[in-house]
């Protein structure tokens, strides 16, 4: 083991109860639409992110509200290969849960943004959505990778069951 | 020989024997009796010594009208020589009613035509069950609004039904309009004169609510307040509009208590003169007359007296003693009723001279289609503890697409357009005895207050915080969309911070495919909630009264059968005992 002291976010994570933290209680009080700053940090390692909308930050405070919080979700394509079904699925994610937009990333992702603390667990869930395998980019999600590349949505399917093992050990994500 | 004088409290029976007895007198024996009276026996000697007339003056009210009236009713008839008692629907049964001989009712209709909340199970059974009334006499105020399509329905309801359970009308029942004071004290006054024994009695003055010092403010006298503070409560991009108004009371010797409510006496707005007068052919410097037979122009009646947007049944059928058109007629008759209806909806009275009346109206005609403009009553949102000489309403604008154009809200569009801060406002405040905190500051308290529904938990929930007690709350709150319509969200925070506020669970209805509700967050924490009643926690709702207050109703019993695993009617049962108890109020509109 190095005796070099390592990054705030390794302590996060160690203390993280496998990258759980306190996110179940935080996504359950929606007295706020943010997170504490520990849960942010680790939400980073699900791929999501929190922001705030600076377009119409000024002036909430004056209307009685707090920031417009919401999570930008990154979603990891595998191999860069999109079905036309799968893209109009996260279509529909992205106007249902998300402002509407598709970003699409140099990186082979996509990314939502605007999704209010409420949502989140479902559209990271992909809840209701067919092929609902939209996962973030998680380690176990690269290791999904290369056997989801190029499969066709039902191909994506038969590797479901990989990820709901893999969710049985995170509850508070599914 | 009459040895009694004219004016004497003696039935004319009672009269005809004490003649009969004191004539049949010496002298000596009357002396006797003079004395023996006056020492007390068998009377209370003090003040005037007179035979009382009993009177239960029975209300079935909501929003306290009715309760108001049936108090003023039992005021004056003291002051009349009747003994008189007060009785609510909610405390007691028609068959109480058979030992009663003189009775008044004062009672409103809600909803679609229905009775009070607090006075169902006495309308239900009064329908539906014998009983024997032949010794009653009786008469019936019915408040209401003729903007309503079943006016008055209620009153008119009982008001039958006392005569087919062999009561005896004494007097013809009023219907009245939001502006009932003048109806009422020509009812009460006639009344009066026709339960009272004949030639009792002194002449009726009603000194109407005020019993305080002359320039005390009130209906009758609102207090011109001034607009502190106006704060929108939506976020941009928010479809909805929703103001935080905050109002002095300083120097009004006005007070209230968390759960009342504020009248404000709204104008209407230039460009809703200016499309009536239009509408008319008129130009609105003609001299008018107003009820009680003020004189004033025209365009100022129009702007600070009457309601000349809402359009209603009552509107139409004076528009149609003037212009006598077929359409109209057939809109007014019984068959027409499904088509006045599509016809009401979403127009305003502008449109109705359009359609039948093109040629425009005498300045007099307009004047007499319409109504009084009534006040609007809001939920207080403050505490007064919190905000001495303040108050603080949630208002939200009512703008929508009618079939004549944009249409908007009179006093809710006159606070948001019309008013700026420093400006004044004419107020009123509104007692809802029925909206109440618990007595005790241990108690718990659940609150459902979706939309501007949240005002009076505002109030509550800042009040318990001024008092320092400790008892736990719970606000169940919704909107359309979190990021935009979180009402007071910060000041939730804090209270949650402070632990003033114990819970809070919201519903927002547009920030996913399916609605969610209020009452699906009580569903989803049905074992808490029930566990929270069983505490003893009083449940208040506020907000809608269409849809939203049956709902949530509907989830209460659905709770109360799952939780409390009994069936439905038992659930029913505990939750009709909740009322009774008033630990169930609601405040809905
Ligand atoms: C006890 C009580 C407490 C209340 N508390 C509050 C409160 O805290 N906050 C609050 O905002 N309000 C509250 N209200 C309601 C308030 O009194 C007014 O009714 C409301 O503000 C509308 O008044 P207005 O003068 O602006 O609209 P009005 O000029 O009275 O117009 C309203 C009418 O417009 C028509 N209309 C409205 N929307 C549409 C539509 N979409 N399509 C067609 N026609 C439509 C309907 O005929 C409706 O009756 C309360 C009411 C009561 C009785
Ligand atoms: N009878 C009526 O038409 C009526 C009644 C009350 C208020 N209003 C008008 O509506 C405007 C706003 O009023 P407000 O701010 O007090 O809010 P509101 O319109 O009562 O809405 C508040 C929240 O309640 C939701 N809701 C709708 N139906 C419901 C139900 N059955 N049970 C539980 N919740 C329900 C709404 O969702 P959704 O809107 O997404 O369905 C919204 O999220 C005002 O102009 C007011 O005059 C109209
Ligand atoms: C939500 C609501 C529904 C109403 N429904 C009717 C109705 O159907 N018919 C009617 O004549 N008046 C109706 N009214 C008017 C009331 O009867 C009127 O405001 C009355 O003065 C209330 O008296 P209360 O305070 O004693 O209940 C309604 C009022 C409200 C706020």
């Amino acid at each position: 083991m190095s005796e070099e002291k390592l990054a705030a976010n390794e302590g996060i994570k160690t203390r993280s109860n496998y990258l759980r933290g306190t996110l179940a209680e935080g996504l359950a009080d929606l007295s706020t639409g943010s997170l504490s700053e520990d849960d942010q940090q680790l939400l980073k390692f699900h791929g999501t992110y929190q922001q705030d909308d600076r377009d119409i930050r000024a002036g909430r405070r004056a209307n009685k509200l707090e920031k417009a919080f919401s999570f930008m979700i990154r979603i990891r394509v595998p191999g860069g290969v999109t079905t036309p079904h799968q893209w109009l699925e996260v279509d529909r994610m992205a106007d249902e849960f998300a402002n509407g937009t598709i970003k699409l990333t140099t990186r082979q992702a996509y990314q939502l943004h605007g999704v209010i603390k409420s949502n989140l667990k479902r559209t990271i869930n992909g809840d209701g959505y067919d092929c609902g395998v939209w996962r973030c980019e998680s380690e176990r999600d690269v290791l999904s990778q290369p056997i989801s590349f190029g499969v066709a949505c039902g191909g994506f399917k038969s590797v479901t069951g990989d990820f709901r093992s893999l969710d049985a050990a995170d509850p508070c994500l599914s | 020989m009459s040895l009694l004088p004219e004016q004497s409290p003696f039935r004319p029976d009672q009269k005809k024997s004490l003649e009969s007895l004191l004539s049949s007198m010496d002298d000596g024996q009357r002396m006797w009796l003079g004395g023996f009276l006056s020492a007390g026996v068998g009377v209370q000697v003090s003040g005037a010594s007179t035979v009382k007339v009993p009177l239960t003056v029975l209300y079935g009210t909501e929003s306290g009208n009715s309760e108001a009236l049936a108090d003023r009713t039992v005021k004056a008839a003291k002051k009349r020589g009747f003994k008189p008692v007060m009785k609510n629907m909610s405390e007691c049964v028609p068959a109480d009613m058979e030992k009663v001989e003189n009775l008044l009712v004062v009672v409103s209709t809600w909803g679609d035509g229905d009775p009070p909340e607090s006075a169902e199970e006495f309308h239900q059974v009064l329908m539906s069950e014998k009983a024997d009334l032949s010794g009653v006499n009786y008469s019936v105020c019915a408040l209401g609004d003729t903007s309503y399509e079943q006016f008055c329905e209620t009153g008119k309801q009982i008001d039958a039904r006392l005569a087919e359970l062999g009561g005896k009308r004494v007097v013809d029942r009023v219907d009245c309009d939001v502006d009932y004071d003048e109806l009422y004290e020509g009812w009460v006054e006639k009344a009066f004169a026709a339960l009272e024994p004949q030639g009792g009695g002194v002449g009726f003055v009603d000194q109407v609510v005020s019993n305080g010092p002359s320039v005390e403010y009130g209906k009758k006298n609102p207090f011109p307040s001034e607009l502190l503070d106006k704060v929108l409560l939506n976020g941009e991009r928010s479809a909805k509009e929703t103001w935080h108004y905050e109002l002095s009371l300083e120097g009004s010797g006005m007070n209230y208590e968390p759960g009342d409510a504020l009248a404000v006496v709204a104008k209407n707005a230039p460009d809703m003169v200016e499309g009536i007068l239009g509408a008319a052919k008129l130009v609105g410097s003609e001299e008018v007359e107003l009820k009680g037979g003020h004189q004033k122009l025209l365009a100022d009646a129009l702007r600070e007296d009457l309601e000349v947007t809402s359009l209603s049944r009552s509107v139409l059928k004076k528009l149609n003693e003037v212009v006598g058109n077929d359409r109209l007629t057939r809109l007014l008759s019984d068959e027409g009723k499904e088509e006045l209806k599509d016809y009401l909806w979403g127009r305003w009275v502008v449109d109705a001279i359009g359609d039948f009346a093109p040629d425009g109206l005498e300045a007099g005609q307009l004047v007499g289609l319409l109504r009084k403009l009534p006040p609007r009553l809001y939920s207080i949102a403050s505490s007064p503890l919190a905000h001495p000489d303040e108050v603080h309403l949630t208002v939200a604008s009512v703008r929508y697409d009618g079939v004549g154009g944009a249409r908007k809200g009179v006093a809710s569009t006159y606070l948001a357009d019309l008013v700026n801060k420093g400006d004044e406002v004419s107020v009123f405040t509104h007692l809802n005895k029925g909206f109440r905190l618990p007595e005790s500051g241990d108690t718990p308290i659940l609150m459902v207050g979706p939309g501007t529904g949240v005002a009076p938990f505002r109030a509550f929930v800042e009040h318990r915080a001024e008092l320092g007690v400790s008892g736990d709350s719970w606000l169940f709150f919704g909107d359309q969309r979190y990021s935009y319509d979180f009402l007071y969200q910060l000041e939730w925070q804090d209270h949650l911070k402070s632990g003033a506020l114990s819970r809070l669970d919201v519903a927002f209805s547009r920030d996913q495919p399916e609605k969610v509700y209020v009452q699906h967050k009580m569903l989803e924490r049905s074992r808490e909630v029930y566990d929270w009643l069983e505490r003893g926690g009083y449940f208040y709702v506020c907000g809608d009264a269409s849809r939203m207050a049956h709902d949530v109703h509907e989830a209460l019993i659905q709770i109360v059968e799952k939780e409390g695993a009994v069936s439905r009617e038992e659930a029913e049962g505990y939750v009709a005992n909740l009322k009774k108890e008033k630990r169930y109020q609601r405040d809905v509109y």
